[in-house]
């Protein structure tokens, strides 16, 4: 049977789960113009990002690419593009990208417009024009089969490795089978679960990709000529009782569930086809929660034993612990507790369907923890150094 | 009451699901035969050695290594950084 949510249907296929103007800086120069347009329209959201000059063509050409696919995603109802005038990175090249899209685009670009206060008043009108047909919107039925969810991690502790991840397994396989995208992420953190990937793969091609992807991963890391102790795992998680990168990943793996990996995604390439799929990304939550929504994430599922508050510019981002005290110490930042899982009296199955539950109510309109603190995280992926 | 949680079968550490003093019993679903007892604090979330784990040899935790122990470890022992290191997480 097809389980259903109440979203926006958009003129592509495609449903989105809240009626955004995404306000998005072409350049780090552009950003604090572009954040008071933000901050003065409920319902436009800053998207910001500080690269667009100084840098490599190749992260350019990335941030082009991703801001873009922002700009396109079925949350996003209408694009104000603030450019500076003088940037690397081709804003009206981004806008017109953005226009491939079913969603309105407008360019707006400071030195032209005479600085920062024209800007933001012409900026400011257009977002407001945008939204304007989007309020007391009615949502509509829309099946599971339309959602793309996307999985972190962060703030790991050992409860995450056999609570939280394991209970969004579960979930996972709950949105793989009705038809829906699940994408599973951060190379970095999967480096000694191999075994477990392999033994996943819907293919000997993807099951090649997917080595040769933790492999590419593992030689970066080691290129630096630093050991991962310390960034994987990360103080916290060793505080947290977690000792070595392999284990670490043994417990990660777990958020993808059973289902068969059925694609590998370079960071921030859309899925396209239903079922899980892995996406190339850093284990840094804001790096690839970025990524995730970039490629059309309409949520975001995050365990975390330790706490992280973090949330993202157009999409809901739904805290899940397994650690008790984490929840009760911070409440107001975290949306469930599955601790139960570790007392006895909740099974992985269990827990997971209630995640299930409230991910469709969040697709449906309620707010999570972060959305309601104003959690509106940005940051993309720069692999070249700055000029 | 149980105290630890041994995920796999074939683990040679139990996870803490409180913080153990030492001296106390590792109390795991099923039982542990022969019995362990705590001979150091084990914070909540931290491992426990649940059998004797020889220099060199793969610690086991999800039934997979997690890595090779620096020293012997006897069993009750507190499993972490001081006597655990990563095979995968070295620059060279």
């Amino acid at each position: 049977m097809s389980d259903f949510f109440m979203g926006y249907p958009r003129q592509d296929g495609s449903a989105g789960v809240r009626n955004l103007v995404a306000v998005i800086p072409s350049c780090g120069c552009a950003l604090h113009t572009a954040s008071l347009i933000a901050s003065q329209v409920p319902g436009a959201a800053l998207l910001s990002y500080t690269g667009g000059c100084s840098e490599t063509e190749a992260d350019t050409e990335l941030a082009t690419r991703l801001l873009a696919q922002y700009g396109r995603h079925p949350n996003v109802v209408g694009s104000i593009v603030v450019s500076l005038g003088c940037e690397m990175l081709n804003a009206a090249d981004l806008a017109a990208r953005i226009a491939r899209g079913v969603a309105p685009v407008e360019l707006l670009t400071i030195q032209k417009l005479g600085g920062t206060r024209p800007t933001v008043e012409r900026g400011v009108a257009l977002a407001r024009q945008m939204l304007a047909p989007y309020a007391g919107a009615a949502r509509q039925k829309c099946p599971v089969a339309a959602l793309t969810v996307g999985l972190e991690c962060g703030g790991s502790d050992a409860t995450s490795g056999l609570a939280a991840n394991p209970a969004v397994g579960a979930f996972s396989d709950l949105i793989v089978a009705q038809g829906g995208k699940v994408i599973l992420a951060e190379t970095s953190e999967l480096l000694g679960a191999e075994h477990v990937l392999r033994e996943r793969a819907a293919s000997p091609e993807v099951e090649a990709r997917l080595m040769a992807t933790l492999a590419q991963c593992e030689r970066t890391l080691k290129a630096t000529g630093e050991d991962f102790f310390g960034k994987q795992p990360t103080p916290g998680n060793v505080q947290g009782g977690i000792t070595t990168v392999e284990e670490k990943a043994l417990g990660d793996v777990r958020k993808g569930g059973t289902s068969p990996i059925v694609d590998v995604l370079t960071y921030g390439e859309p899925p396209k086809r239903p079922g899980l799929s892995f996406m190339d990304t850093p284990g840094n939550d804001l790096a690839s929660v970025t990524a995730l929504v970039a490629a059309g994430a309409h949520l975001v599922v995050f365990t975390t034993g330790r706490g992280n508050p973090m949330g993202n510019a157009i999409a809901p981002v739904i805290k899940v612990t397994g650690n008790a005290e984490t929840f009760a110490r911070m409440r107001e930042d975290m949306d469930l507790d599955v601790s139960a899982i570790l007392r006895g009296e909740e099974t992985w199955e269990e827990a997971g369907r209630r995640i299930y539950a409230f991910a469709l109510r969040v697709a449906s309109g309620e707010p999570t923890a972060a959305e309601a603190l104003g959690h509106a995280e940005f940051v993309l992926l720069r692999s070249g150094p700055i000029y | 009451m149980v105290n630890a949680l041994r995920i796999h079968p074939k683990d040679t550490v139990a996870v803490a699901l409180a913080d153990l003093a030492p001296g106390t019993w590792v109390e795991i679903e099923g039982g542990l035969e022969p019995p362990v007892v705590t001979v150091q604090a084990i914070p909540f979330g931290h491992k426990v050695a649940i059998a004797p784990i020889k220099k060199g040899e793969h610690v086991i935790k999800y039934g997979a290594s997690i890595g090779v122990a620096v020293k012997d470890i006897a069993p009750g022992e507190h499993v972490h950084t001081h006597n655990l290191t990563s095979v995968r997480g070295r620059a060279q």
